[in-house]
């Protein structure tokens, strides 16, 4: 017994000494980091002084960071600070000078090596210099493990023109078996108005889990392409209420007549979340003919789904809001709130 | 008389054993989460900017609601919107719940924004009190004002949750200050895990000593009240270390009522805060760990050690007294509400380690060791016990404390790096050290008087008395 309580007593000890020498080691290490620090800060500013001179007619302005140079990842980061709020001619200059000077190409060696967030902002900024090698060496990233990476290296593609495989693109990602990011919208979006018939494709295929079906459907809300409607209304009837509910939120979006027919079969659906996307879908659409079955969901046992059938008849002009008044000053108890409240709401 | 010393003597070692053994243990469990933490951090990349977060994340922002109950708040309210109206965050809205105010809060919202009543569509999904009336003026789209009988807190955020209309919430206190990209640093899990992710708690830190104006820290500071320092390392043990560690292990039990963020459907499906309780902020997280572990669906209570609110930690020990009790409390409330997930095979590890470790570490570890506190060393004294008891039970509660406190701060500096200079590293270092020679021994009597009160069934806050932010 008293062996052990010795040891205790000495492992206490211990790491007591052990978690004082660290932080007398931090204490001194702050001292040189706060250096370090500061000569970042000012490196950083002195870049972009460079780039502020590039932008306003003087390129030779980048010879003189001197070796500054030396550290690329400061430099995409100066980089993209300036091309989020810079535009036009002057984002022009820049890009120009910076590419004639070589930044992309001494860009390229980090974007497989370093840091997880200077690879970031090197698949970033290298999304700003169009050119062969740039383009390979973002497309090789696309098979890399880290989904912010390969997120970044797909939207630096977008924005270079350059296609990618959305499917190969999508099954890399489930392959990986990482959470699905809800980034992923944003370069589903893209690719959806350049390649809304792959998006379609895979949409109805069934070797793509659900989520990213849902995400598809969504995205082919910005591609504007009314040849994807049969696809829309396929998927409108899909089994899952999610790939349903995403497809009548986006026929709602397509704004286009024929969807009347997938949108007044889904206010009818069992699921309540694909009853509600059906009734915002027919008010977002300008769905008129459909305001009996907007009524119909105005008693509806969900309050979202009563919710969006308010909306929407608010939404349907003078004949939608007359059915709201008059719901409003009816007896069901539950519709005439929501018709009173939405009214209210409206100032109608 | 030798058979009765013998017996004393027998008693005082098995006292001295048990004590050891639960400072050991509790002294144990914090080492592990220091440990897990150190890794967890090591693994992370470093926060990105403001600027990379809002390039990165902005377009894929889901809607927050933010819900900031207030009662009472009169002289202070008008500010703490309009610093929330300047988060920097794409798409928000912020719902005041001026829950039966006594006093010109709601008077001071409506001049100071020019609200008018307007009519809101909402369902009342969680319990709440009447409502009143709701305010809005077109020239702040972001905020609604709700008008409501007195409810408390749980009842309060229930209304705010009523009326919101975007998909996150985030539940706040009305001293929270927020930082400007706390918002977008904490929904960051929402979106790199949108399908399993169900509620981010944010650091909390205090307040006290920073620089503030209109309503924001300008300035990381500390405060030169010794009281407030100790409070200043506990804190980081309790985030940065104790949060951070159950996170990762997926064993979150609790986020801060003063910063987090829920999906609100979540919220909704498990019948919204919970009244008559003052640890409504846990109780509300285990409700949904039950919720999902029960229906067998995957998904996530998370730590974000990124987003930073700031909060005023009290000065006097008489006011922290009572909030250490009053939290000590609310775990227990919380604690027997839900006693059938103890060790439940249907909750997993959270019915096994995280209520086990609110059983050890809020009730059992603080009686034994105050315990040993007065008995080990009267026992040593009176000839019961050898120094190795004496040696052995101080050296578990006080010198392993210090290793831990010391710790903490060392990964903060060396992981996080949000202390201002090297002086506050050196007063924050003392603080850590002395922490352990009286302030944590008086913590653990303060949980026993939130047992105490538990067992006796007290209920309400308390008068928790506010001094207000230093201004910058």
């Amino acid at each position: 017994m008293t062996d052990s309580l010795r040891l205790l007593w000495l492992t206490s000890w211990t790491l007591a000494a052990t978690s004082l020498s660290v932080m007398g080691f931090l204490i001194a290490a702050r001292l040189w980091r706060d250096g370090v620090d500061s000569r970042r800060r000012r490196a950083r500013a002195a870049i972009t002084q460079a780039y502020l001179a590039v932008m306003a007619g003087a390129p030779q302005a980048l010879t003189r960071l001197g070796q500054d140079r030396a550290n690329p990842s400061l430099q995409a980061e100066a980089l993209l600070e300036m091309l989020g709020v810079v535009r036009g001619g002057d984002r022009d200059r820049l890009v120009e000078a910076l590419r004639a000077w070589g930044l992309d190409q001494r860009l390229l060696p980090h974007l497989n090596r370093g840091p997880i967030q200077n690879r970031l902002t090197t698949a970033e900024a290298l999304g700003v210099f169009p050119g062969p090698q740039n383009e390979a060496a973002l497309r090789a990233v696309l098979s890399q493990a880290a989904p912010a990476l390969r997120l970044a290296a797909a939207k630096s593609l977008l924005q270079l023109g350059a296609p990618i495989d959305v499917g190969a693109f999508l099954r890399q990602a489930e392959g990986r078996g990482h959470p699905r990011s809800a980034s992923l919208a944003e370069v589903l979006r893209p690719l959806a108005e350049r390649q809304p018939a792959d998006c379609a494709t895979l949409l109805l295929g069934r070797d793509l889990p659900d989520p990213l079906r849902v995400m598809l459907a969504e995205a082919l809300g910005a591609s504007s392409d009314y040849g994807v409607l049969p696809v829309l209304e396929q998927a409108a009837i899909s089994e899952t209420p999610a790939v349903r509910a995403a497809a009548l939120r986006t026929l709602g979006r397509l704004m286009h007549p024929a969807a009347e027919a997938a949108v007044a079969q889904g206010m009818t659906d069992a699921d309540s979340q694909v009853r509600a996307a059906a009734a915002a879908a027919a008010g977002a659409a300008g769905l008129a003919n459909l305001t009996p079955q907007l009524a119909h969901r105005l008693r509806d046992p969900v309050w979202t789904v009563r919710f969006h059938a308010a909306e929407a008849l608010a939404r349907l002009g003078a004949r939608g809001i007359a059915l709201l008044r008059a719901e409003a000053s009816g007896e069901n108890g539950e519709a005439a709130r929501i018709a009173a409240l939405t009214l209210a709401e409206r100032r109608l | 008389m030798a058979l009765a010393e013998e017996l004393l003597s027998a008693t005082a070692r098995v006292t001295a054993l048990a004590a050891i053994t639960a400072a050991g243990l509790q002294n144990g469990v914090y080492l592990w989460q220091l440990v897990v933490a150190s890794a967890a951090l090591r693994l992370r990349p470093p926060p990105p900017s403001e600027t990379d977060l809002w390039r990165r994340y902005a377009d894929s922002a889901p809607p927050i609601a933010l819900i900031a109950p207030a009662f009472n708040e009169e002289a202070t309210a008008a500010e703490s919107v309009r610093s929330l109206l300047a988060l920097h965050y794409p798409n928000f809205e912020i719902v005041v719940v001026n829950d039966g105010s006594t006093d010109g809060t709601l008077r001071t919202l409506i001049e100071a924004f020019e609200l008018e009543p307007v009519e809101r569509n909402y369902d009342l999904a969680a319990p709440c009190q009447p409502i009143r009336g709701v305010y809005a003026s077109p020239n702040q789209p972001r905020l609604v004002v709700v008008d409501k009988a007195n409810g408390g807190k749980a009842d309060a955020l229930n209304a705010g949750i009523n009326l919101a209309r975007a998909p996150i919430v985030c539940a706040m206190d009305a001293d929270s200050l927020l930082e400007p990209d706390a918002l977008l640093r904490a929904v960051r899990p929402f979106i790199e895990d949108p399908e399993r992710t169900v509620a981010v708690g944010g650091a909390v830190r205090v307040a006290n000593g920073c620089g503030i104006a209109d309503g924001r820290v300008l300035r990381a500071g500390l405060s030169r009240n010794p009281l407030v320092l100790l409070q200043t390392i506990e804190y980081l043990r309790a985030f940065l270390m104790g949060r951070l560690a159950w996170s990762q292990a997926g064993l979150l039990l609790i986020i801060s009522g003063a910063f987090g963020l829920f999906r609100r459907q979540a919220v909704l499906d498990v019948g919204g805060y919970s009244h008559g309780t003052v640890g409504e902020d846990m109780e509300l997280v285990v409700k949904l760990h039950k919720h999902y572990r029960r229906r067998r669906e995957p998904y996530r209570v998370v730590f974000e050690p990124d987003p930073v609110c700031w909060t005023e930690a009290p000065e006097t020990l008489r006011v922290l007294g009572r909030q250490r009790a009053r939290w000590q409390r609310g775990a227990l409330e919380t604690f027997f509400r839900h006693r059938d997930m103890l060790f439940n095979p249907c909750y997993g590890r959270i019915g096994w380690i995280s209520f086990a470790d609110v059983l050890l570490m809020d009730i059992i570890c603080p009686a034994l060791v105050t315990t040993g506190y007065v008995l080990v060393p009267t026992a040593y004294f009176a000839g019961l016990l050898s120094i190795d008891y004496l040696e052995a039970f101080l050296a578990v509660a006080i010198l392993m404390g210090v290793a831990i406190s010391v710790g903490v701060l060392a990964l903060e500096e060396a992981q996080i790096r949000r202390l201002p200079d090297t002086k506050s590293l050196l007063l924050l270092m003392l603080a850590a050290m002395t922490e352990n020679f009286g302030y944590r021994q008086v913590n653990d009597l303060w949980r026993l008087r939130g047992v105490w009160q538990f067992l006796t069934r007290a209920k309400g806050w308390g008068a928790m008395t506010r001094r207000g932010f230093n201004r910058a």
